[in-house]
């Protein structure tokens, strides 16, 4: 068994590996090319996105920004995180506080890449420690990731700058070709995993969300392989939602234990109800319109089989750890 | 250590409305539920002396003011 501090380290082991500015460019300009037939995340709908044939999630080739800030609200290893929120989700969940307006493709000003890697290095010289790629889904904007560090590492190749400490806080519900393409960009992945069973995804994303768990458990499987060979990071956040204690909380719990204990997983218990989970009339969102009762937050911490054992800070992510001397 | 901290966030003047160190507005919602419990959605930094206030003893909010101090004095 390993101990959950030995293996935590074991992706800090390596130094991040960086990708080149030939790789960065020629996986730009492939991804921005497959647009014309999108399959970056599992729906797959190959919708021609360059001819603004709208695909499902509504987005085209163009990227919008509809919000960003400099935020202190993120796990405290990543802090100062600059958040920059991607316009376009393929995801409907019915408590998404970010909803209505990440919904929108073209909400807030259109992404220039130029002018955006040189403004990301210069909050890292000021001292911000990650570029929090959000959403929205960041994923549907892979080309425009790729783009803005093959432009980075031009602009700074004459001087000894280190690629962008890009986070890509994601839903995983991509192929599993977009995280190979983001090898070497993404030093960290920041993983929600929403939902313990199929039924709950199609009933709170939406119903066009299919074998969501087999998806972003491979995916994240996958992503933790990369980070292994390559130093970069992956953490699991799961939000605690009221009345799902026992078919999404308690199998995410489970299968991280399972399959991938070395891997952080921090449970958030500071679920509010947003979007249509909020309103007064809301159908069709269960319980979802209440905040979590004191019994469902020590429920989802209770130690499970597993051996994890929570450690509980009030108000903030959640950290996981397994017991001394367990796993 | 604590107090100095605080100072340090303290030193530059609070925004009229949230804002994060770029000088961005930021709509902060804070909720406060029946039984106590405080929600912040966004954190920007002259938000967590406010929330430190609420919470003295949270560990993990004081991680954050750590930081924006540590922050704030690069930027500075």
């Amino acid at each position: 068994m390993i101990a959950h501090s030995t293996a935590k380290s074991v992706s800090g082991l390596h130094k991040f590996v960086a990708a080149d500015l030939h790789t960065l460019r020629s996986r730009a300009r492939r991804v921005r090319e497959s647009l014309s037939s999108c399959r970056l995340c599992e729906r797959m709908c190959n919708v021609d996105r360059l001819a603004d044939a709208p695909a499902p999630c509504g987005l085209g080739a163009e990227t919008h920004v509809f919000k960003r800030h400099i935020s202190f609200a993120e796990e405290a290893e990543f802090l100062p995180s600059y958040m920059l929120y991607f316009a376009g989700c393929n995801f409907r969940c019915a408590f998404c506080v970010q909803a209505p307006n990440c919904f929108d493709p073209s909400r807030g000003p259109r992404a220039d890449v130029q002018a955006l890697a040189r403004e990301l290095q210069e909050l890292v010289d000021r001292g911000v420690k990650t570029i929090n790629l959000l959403g929205g889904e960041p994923s549907l904007h892979l080309h425009t990731i790729l783009e803005i560090a093959a432009t980075h590492s031009e602009l700074y190749k004459d001087v000894r700058i280190q690629a962008l400490p890009i986070l890509l806080n994601s839903n995983f519900y991509m192929t599993p070709q977009v995280i190979d393409d983001l090898e070497g960009v993404a030093k960290y992945y920041l993983a929600d995993f929403k939902f313990g069973s199929d039924a709950c995804a199609k009933g709170i994303a939406g119903g066009h969300i299919t074998q969501y768990v087999s998806v972003v458990t491979r995916n994240l499987s996958h992503a933790w392989a990369q980070c292994q060979r390559t130093g970069a990071r992956l953490l699991v956040r799961h939000l605690v939602m009221p009345g799902h204690v026992d078919c999404c909380t308690k199998p995410v719990r489970a299968w991280m234990a399972e399959n991938l204990p070395e891997v952080e997983l921090h449970l958030m218990d500071s679920y509010v109800p947003a979007y249509r989970a909020a309103r007064t009339n809301a159908k069709g969102v269960g319980e979802l319109h209440r905040l979590l009762a004191a019994k469902e937050i020590l429920a989802a911490h209770a130690p499970t089989e597993s051996s994890y054992v929570p450690v509980t800070v009030q108000g903030g992510p959640q950290r996981v750890k397994p017991a001394r001397g367990e796993r | 250590m604590k107090q100095d901290m605080c100072s340090q966030l303290k030193s530059t003047s609070i925004a009229r409305v949230p804002q994060d160190d770029l000088g961005r507005e930021l709509t902060v919602v804070i909720r406060i539920a029946a039984d106590g419990r405080v929600y912040f959605h966004d954190i920007p930094i002259d938000m967590l002396l406010v929330a430190q206030a609420i919470a003295p003893n949270d560990a993990q909010l004081a991680l954050r003011v750590q930081a924006a101090a540590a922050y704030r004095s690069i930027t500075q």
